[in-house]
This record gives C-alpha cells, sequence and structure tokens, in this order.
C-alpha cells in the first residue's frame, strides 16, 4: 500500500515535471509492469487536463468590470482595439483620402479643360481670336496685293480661297516673325535664284481680309497649291496662327498619393490617421526648361524607435507611428527632355513638428494633355529628431504617383 | 491602432505608466487577460460570491495604483495573486476568523452565473461545477497551491514564495490535493468516458 501510493505520488510528480532522471527510470519500469499504474497514469492526466480547462470557464460579471473600470476612470470606449485595417493597408481613410485625392484631382482637370482652352481657338498676330470673326466654312474675299503672281494666280483676281480649316493642335510661330525669319534667310542665300524663286513663286499674292475691321495678314504660298489644304505643310506656308497655348507663366500644381515603406518594419501603428494619410500637394516655379523650385505639403507617418528614460527614469525603448503634417522645399532637375516624356530628379527638405526631413528622389513626367502631365516618383525620406537631448533618426522609402497642372 | 494583445506583460506593465489612452489600454489587456483566473481564486478562497467580488474589485484597484506608482513588477498574475491573497487574510483578520477554515461551500448558482452558460452543454456545466466544488472542498493550506499550480501553472517555486512555505511543503501539498480531487471527481469522469 505504501509502495503504491509512493508510486501514485510519484506519478503526480512526474507528470508536474518534479522527478528527477533515477526517479524517471524507477517509475517507468513500473509502469511497464503494472497495469494498475498505467490506468492511474491516464487518470490523472485526464483529470489535470480537465481541470485546466475549466479554468477557462471564469470570468467576472460585467457589473464588477464595470465598476473597475469606473473607479480607475479607464475610458470604456477604447476598450479591445483591433488590428485595424491600416495594418493592412485598407484602413478605410486611406482609401478615402485616395479617393478624395483622385476627385480633387479630376475636378482640377475638368475645370481646366473647360475653362482654359477651346475648339479651334485661333488668334491673328495681333492677338485676336477668331472666335471673334469665324472663318471656318466660310469663305473670304480677298484682295490682291500689290505684287504681282504668275499670271495663273493673277487671273485668280478676286478668287475665293475656301474655308481654312483649323487644326486644333498646330503650333505656330508668330506671323511676323516667320516673315523676318524669311527674308533673313533670303539674304543669304543666292540672292539671284531665291529672288527669282521669290519673284516667280513666292511673293505674297493674296491678303486675306479677316475682318475688315482689322488688320490683315499676308498669304504666303506656292503656286503649287492653288487651294488651301491645311492639311499639307508648306515650307513656307505660314497659314493664321492656329490655337496657340497660352505663353507659360511658369507655374505648376502637382498633386499626390504616397504608397511608403518604412525602415525598420514598423510594429506598431498610428493609433490614428490624417484626413488625407499619404497625400501631398506642390507649386512649383519654372526657372528654366530644366529646373524647377517648389513648396509642398504632404500629410505622411512615420515608425520610430529609440531609448530613453521614463518618468521614473528607468530605461525605456520607445516606438511610436505618428502621423505629420510636414512643409518642405523642393528643388527639381530635368535631366531629360523628350516629347512627352520628363526624366528629373529632385530634393526636398522638410519639417514639422516632429523633426526635420531630407528627402532624395527620382521620377517621370508623362504629358497625357498639353500642361497635364502624370508623374511617378521613387523618394527615400530620412527623419531626424531629437529627444533627452540624443539625435535620432528614421527612414521610409516610397512612391509618389500624380497629376501636374501647369498653368 | 495597436494590438496591445501581443504585447508581453513585461512589455505592457510599464505601459500602465504612461498617460492616456496608452495606459487604458494596457490596462484592459491585462484585465482582460487574466480578470478569468484571478476571479477563480476569488471565488475559491472567498466566503460568497459577493466577497469574492470585492476582493475581485479592490486587488485590481491596487493593482493598478501599484504600477501607476512605480512598483516594479515581474510577474503580472503572480503580483495580482499576492495582492488578492494580502485582501483575503486581512479581511478574515478583521472578522476574527483564522485562515485554516475548511471555506464554506460556494453557492452553486453564484458559480453558475459566472459560466457564460451558452458556451457549455449540460454535461460541461455540470463537470465544471463538481470540479469546482471537489478543489472548494479542500483544506485552504491544500487547496490555495493547488489551484495555482493547475489553474494557473504556477512553478513550485512561485507557489513557495506566495505561500510563504518551503518548495517541497508545497510540491507535497499539491500531489495530496490532486489525489483528493481525482478521488472525488474519478467515478463521475469514468461515467462519462464509459
Amino acid at each position: 500500500m505504501g509502495e503504491a501510493m509512493n508510486y501514485s505520488d510519484k506519478i503526480v510528480e512526474f507528470l508536474d515535471g518534479d522527478l528527477s532522471a533515477v526517479e524517471e527510470n524507477e517509475l517507468f519500469s513500473m509502469l511497464a509492469a503494472d497495469n494498475s499504474l498505467r490506468g492511474e497514469l491516464k487518470s490523472v492526466i485526464n483529470i489535470n487536463s480537465k481541470i485546466r480547462n475549466s479554468s477557462e470557464y471564469y470570468h467576472p460579471s460585467p457589473d464588477i468590470t464595470a465598476s473597475i473600470y469606473k473607479d480607475l476612470k479607464i475610458d470604456t470606449n477604447l476598450i479591445t482595439p483591433n488590428i485595424s485595417a491600416s495594418a493592412r493597408g485598407l484602413s478605410k481613410w486611406n482609401i478615402f483620402s485616395g479617393l478624395l485625392g483622385g476627385a480633387v484631382a479630376s475636378m482640377i482637370f475638368l475645370t481646366y479643360i473647360f475653362v482654359f482652352s477651346g475648339n479651334s481657338e485661333v488668334r491673328n498676330v495681333a492677338g485676336n481670336t477668331i472666335d471673334n470673326y469665324p472663318i471656318v466654312s466660310s469663305t473670304e474675299d480677298y484682295q490682291d496685293s500689290e505684287k504681282s503672281f504668275n499670271s495663273d494666280l493673277n487671273s485668280n483676281k478676286n478668287s475665293r480661297i475656301k474655308h481654312v480649316t483649323h487644326e486644333n493642335t498646330a503650333r505656330l510661330k508668330n506671323t511676323q516673325n516667320v516673315i523676318a525669319n524669311y527674308e533673313e534667310q533670303q539674304a543669304v542665300e543666292d540672292k539671284k535664284n531665291i529672288s527669282d524663286l521669290f519673284e516667280q513663286k513666292m511673293k505674297p499674292t493674296k491678303t486675306i481680309v479677316l475682318n475688315s475691321n482689322l488688320g490683315s495678314i499676308p498669304l504666303v504660298h506656292n503656286n503649287f497649291v492653288m487651294a488651301f489644304e491645311p492639311n499639307v505643310k508648306h515650307d513656307l506656308l505660314i497659314p493664321i496662327e492656329q490655337n496657340f497655348s497660352k505663353s507659360k507663366i511658369g507655374l505648376s500644381l502637382e498633386i499626390n498619393g504616397m504608397a511608403n515603406w518604412n525602415l525598420p518594419k514598423e510594429t506598431i501603428y498610428p493609433s490614428e490617421l490624417g484626413k488625407f494619410n499619404n497625400s501631398g500637394v506642390a507649386l512649383f516655379y519654372d526657372l528654366s526648361n530644366s529646373m524647377a523650385i517648389g513648396a509642398d505639403l504632404r500629410q505622411e507617418t512615420f515608425f520610430v524607435r529609440y531609448n530613453g528614460l521614463d518618468s521614473l527614469k528607468q530605461f525605456f525603448q520607445y516606438q511610436q507611428h505618428s502621423s505629420f503634417t510636414s512643409f518642405g522645399l523642393t528643388a527639381r532637375y530635368h535631366a531629360l527632355n523628350l516629347n512627352d516624356l520628363k526624366i528629373f530628379s529632385q530634393g526636398n527638405f522638410s519639417t514639422n513638428n516632429y523633426g526635420i526631413i531630407a528627402r532624395f528622389a527620382g521620377g517621370a513626367e508623362y504629358y497625357i494633355y498639353p500642361d497635364v502631365s502624370l508623374s511617378l516618383l521613387l523618394e527615400y525620406s530620412h527623419l531626424f529628431f531629437n529627444h533627452q537631448n540624443k539625435w535620432f533618426d528614421t527612414r521610409k522609402i516610397g512612391i509618389n504617383y500624380g497629376f501636374n497642372f501647369k498653368f | 491602432m495597436n494590438n496591445y494583445q501581443i504585447y508581453s506583460d513585461a512589455e505592457l506593465l510599464p505601459l500602465i505608466r504612461e498617460n492616456k489612452p496608452v495606459c487604458d489600454f494596457a490596462f484592459d489587456t491585462l484585465y482582460k487577460r487574466y480578470s478569468g483566473k484571478l476571479h477563480s481564486y476569488c471565488l475559491f478562497h472567498s466566503k460568497n460570491r459577493v466577497d469574492a467580488d470585492t476582493v475581485f474589485h479592490d486587488t485590481w484597484v491596487k493593482f493598478y495604483l501599484n504600477i501607476k506608482s512605480g512598483n516594479k513588477v515581474d510577474n503580472a498574475l503572480s503580483f495580482l495573486v499576492t495582492i488578492a491573497r494580502n485582501i483575503i487574510i486581512d479581511n478574515a483578520r478583521s472578522s476574527s476568523r483564522k485562515m485554516n477554515y475548511i471555506t464554506e461551500m460556494t453557492d452553486l448558482t453564484d458559480l453558475k452565473s459566472a459560466l457564460p452558460d451558452n458556451q457549455l452543454n449540460e454535461n460541461q456545466s455540470e463537470l465544471i461545477e463538481l470540479i469546482h466544488l471537489a478543489v472548494d472542498s479542500l483544506d485552504e493550506i491544500y487547496k490555495e497551491p493547488f489551484v495555482l499550480k493547475r489553474y494557473y501553472d504556477f512553478s513550485n517555486e512561485e507557489i513557495a514564495k506566495i505561500c510563504g512555505e518551503t518548495v517541497e511543503c508545497i510540491r507535497k501539498r499539491i500531489t495530496r490535493a490532486t489525489h483528493k480531487v481525482r478521488e472525488l471527481i474519478q467515478s463521475y469522469i469514468n461515467n462519462e468516458i464509459e
């Protein structure tokens, strides 16, 4: 009996991990030889398991919990914060701010289209627009110029020239400048040949009077073209200026969204996000064709990890993932300017209520419409901040994407 | 937002000293983590449900104030049990009753109200009640180390420190308490298996 009791005790102690190796070997030998001991082992294992599981069913009543929270002034609205969708990049504010940014960008784009651009806008050298005297699908009376042309053309005195079709996308030089350039060119070339050619072919022969109240524009065309063919380009064909863009004032507005990766990778997430988190707006001024400076405003987050002393002077490691509004100055250099594509690099210096930020980026602008481009940047940001007289830093890399509107 | 549930006790305890709302989040996480176990301890060592709730309430308040004041704590649950135990001893002294008394049986209806009935079937509910009664019937000197070992997985060293006894003494008491409880509920469990 005593020995059985002894081995029963050893079974319990074995399950609690309190037996030495020698005692375990002795117990296993007895278990191998004694069925009842093995049955007792299974029974103790079973009961211990049920007792441990029963502990899960003890809960304080909601009343006592409320009483404790009330006495300790614990805010019950903050109970049980869950991992928000922002941890998975699906915060409703991320989606909202992205949609809102897209809506704002679309509204600005549409406003630009309707207000600042127009169909068939033509202006003459004097700056008047063709809208004041449309010539599409209409014919005008022409007066002969003072100089004569070849006999065929001369016979078409008061001939009518059919309407000029204006191409909205045509970009033409100022008529007077072209004529002046042509005259300069003429002086360089063989005067005899050119002058003969000009005398025979190229002299202005017609003056198109678009409006009797306005000045006239000399029209020059060669004698192979009797009718005005708007779609055929001629070297010396100088049609009426068509659809000039407004002269650029050098200002552009850029609206961006961002996707970032923190270095080091974040272990906690912001308790709340700004309304336009990971969005920014920048205003640029072109110093030259390749250089621009600007100012930007962006809403962003940084993850920081640093050391310090807590309120009791005990060593403490801080981890924060805060949301900031940053203001910065930017310098952008266009390294490569192709027709519709610009490659650039830029540097930015920003500040917020946490510290100072240095950023470097490279990117591209692609023009989808005159004065409207899509921009895409790869950016590196480095935040420096001070805590308890020590400097710390953190970094992130990100992709910025957005619209650029030139005024 | 942060998921405070992934923080260990050692990370949460200093956060209770921070400003709101961080301290609220940290306390709430610790409360949800240990409220069940502490409540079971209070039930086992109190006369009835009302006393158990009072001890439970006072324990958490003292715990929060201790941490706020800068008390360095290694093990949150051990600290909670120690506070609860001291409160129970103080209450017993104030009512002129010794600690070595056979605890009155907890009213089964009180116990039942603490259990989430919608998660239990009838057999489970009956088994839990039986286990509770069996444990509650133990002498106090056996019940306390048994509860701390079986319900909370404390080590013998931690239990010895809480109870103020030697490790060897605690080991023996746990073994005897296990045999006692097994005798009480063995037949029921055997019937369940069959």
